[in-house]
């Protein structure tokens, strides 16, 4: 099944991904995220705040946004 | 649908109305043809440069070389981040989307304001502390005229309860000044977010950039943000009315800092000595001590001799007179004779 990610951390693009049914919601920040601690993001499933173990539906929205980011001069 | 439901509808469809009308077909790709052919070209010269056994030459070409991969690989990477913004594009918000966007910002932030003569969307944010300093909250404020177009000039982020940095009143925050942010490593996430018309996306990435502190790039730091105490006289200067003794590393203000007259070091107060014959100031490493009088005098006023001016002219002066007893005996010799 497929659902939508928005990552943040990899550029922002919005775009679907595949998983296999009953990935939750750790599983997937795992896989597209890897090293980085779930606590520096703001972790939405369809623009609610998720528990980690929530098992994914067909066309769920996932957004992961890094809670630091830097602002510089240009 | 109520009323409240009507008016983000109808935000959204003008929304997703512009966003649609922003799309244009994308600029057509080419690759850095030029920049890899003078790479190709520098390195046939150089194989003919080492067959000959030019090797001055060889190593002058060697060096053009590098700077053509150099620009072969800038070229790369523009081209790498500009077919990153059509992929982008892929996906845009349906009038749905931005409608549900819309409602979540009511959830994430509580204080929403959607202006639908203004056409613009605005949030606030909790007051933002950053290690210790309160900076109060923040309205990020987006103007819905042109969200692709208008980025970065199409948001403003507006200190509500302002505490700006003692140096500059315009920066109210380290990565704020004038209203606008100065968007470091968001500034591709905002963007995308824009240009896919991800509202709360969009103001998810600006108020947690408002949240963190990057103390390698700010307009003000935070070490900074009230000043810093002149150790001389305790009044509060800010960092471009500030110098730092190069001796003790202490603050001091334009009015108590001192230059040395011989190496042009600043100094504080205490790290300074004055000159007991011209008066001037120099460092302690400058500064010298007359072997005569044991007084510190600047190098200026110290002869060859390890003398300051004073004691170098009473020397001079002792020793081209004639010593007292000899005076003396020869004047009572003249007296004698003259009974």
């Amino acid at each position: 099944m497929k659902v939508l990610l928005i990552n943040h951390d990899g550029g922002g693009f919005a775009d679907y991904v595949e998983i296999v049914d009953g990935t939750t919601v750790a599983q997937l920040f795992e896989q597209q995220v890897g090293s980085g601690r779930a606590s520096d993001y703001l972790i939405r499933v369809n623009r609610q705040p998720c528990p980690a173990d929530q098992v994914l539906q067909e066309g769920d929205r996932v957004s992961f946004t890094p809670t630091k980011i830097e602002g510089a001069l240009r | 649908m109520n009323r409240t439901d009507k008016r983000l509808t109808r935000v959204a469809v003008d929304l997703h109305e512009q966003l649609g009308s922003d799309r244009s077909p994308p600029a057509r790709i080419e690759l850095p043809n030029a920049a890899w052919q003078q790479a190709e070209t520098f390195l046939q010269r150089i194989h003919r440069a080492r067959k000959r056994g030019w090797f001055l030459a060889s190593q002058r070409l060697v060096d053009e070389l590098r700077c053509a991969l150099q620009r072969l690989r800038n070229e790369l990477t523009t081209l790498c981040d500009a077919i990153q913004i059509p992929l982008a594009e892929a996906g845009v918000a349906s009038v749905a989307d931005i409608c549900a966007d819309l409602t979540a910002l009511h959830e994430e932030f509580g204080d929403v304001d959607v202006d639908l003569r203004c056409n613009t969307i605005s949030v606030t944010t909790e007051p933002i502390d950053l290690e210790g300093i309160c900076l109060g909250p923040f309205e990020i404020c987006l103007d819905g005229c042109d969200l692709v177009g208008g980025h970065p000039r199409n948001y403003r982020v507006i200190a509500l309860d302002p505490n700006p940095a003692a140096s500059n009143e315009t920066v109210t925050h380290p990565h704020v000044q004038d209203d606008a942010v100065c968007e470091g490593e968001g500034h591709q996430l905002i963007r995308n977010a824009l240009e896919q018309g991800r509202l709360l996306d969009f103001f998810l990435i600006v108020s947690n950039l408002l949240r963190s502190y990057n103390s390698n790039s700010p307009y003000v730091s935070l070490s900074d943000w009230h000043g810093v105490d002149c150790t001389d006289c305790g009044t509060t200067v800010c960092e471009n009315e500030r110098w730092a003794c190069e001796k003790c590393e202490a603050w001091v203000c334009g009015e108590c800092y001192f230059s040395c007259s011989d190496c042009d070091g600043v100094y504080c107060a205490t790290c300074v000595v004055q000159c007991a014959r011209c008066e001037e100031y120099s460092c302690s490493s400058c500064s010298c001590r007359c072997a005569r009088c044991q007084q510190e005098v600047c190098p200026d006023c110290l002869n060859q001799n390890e003398r300051c001016s004073d004691c170098h002219d009473q020397e001079t002066e002792e020793s081209n007179d004639p010593p007292i007893n000899c005076e003396q005996s020869s004047r009572a010799g003249t007296a004698g004779a003259s009974v």
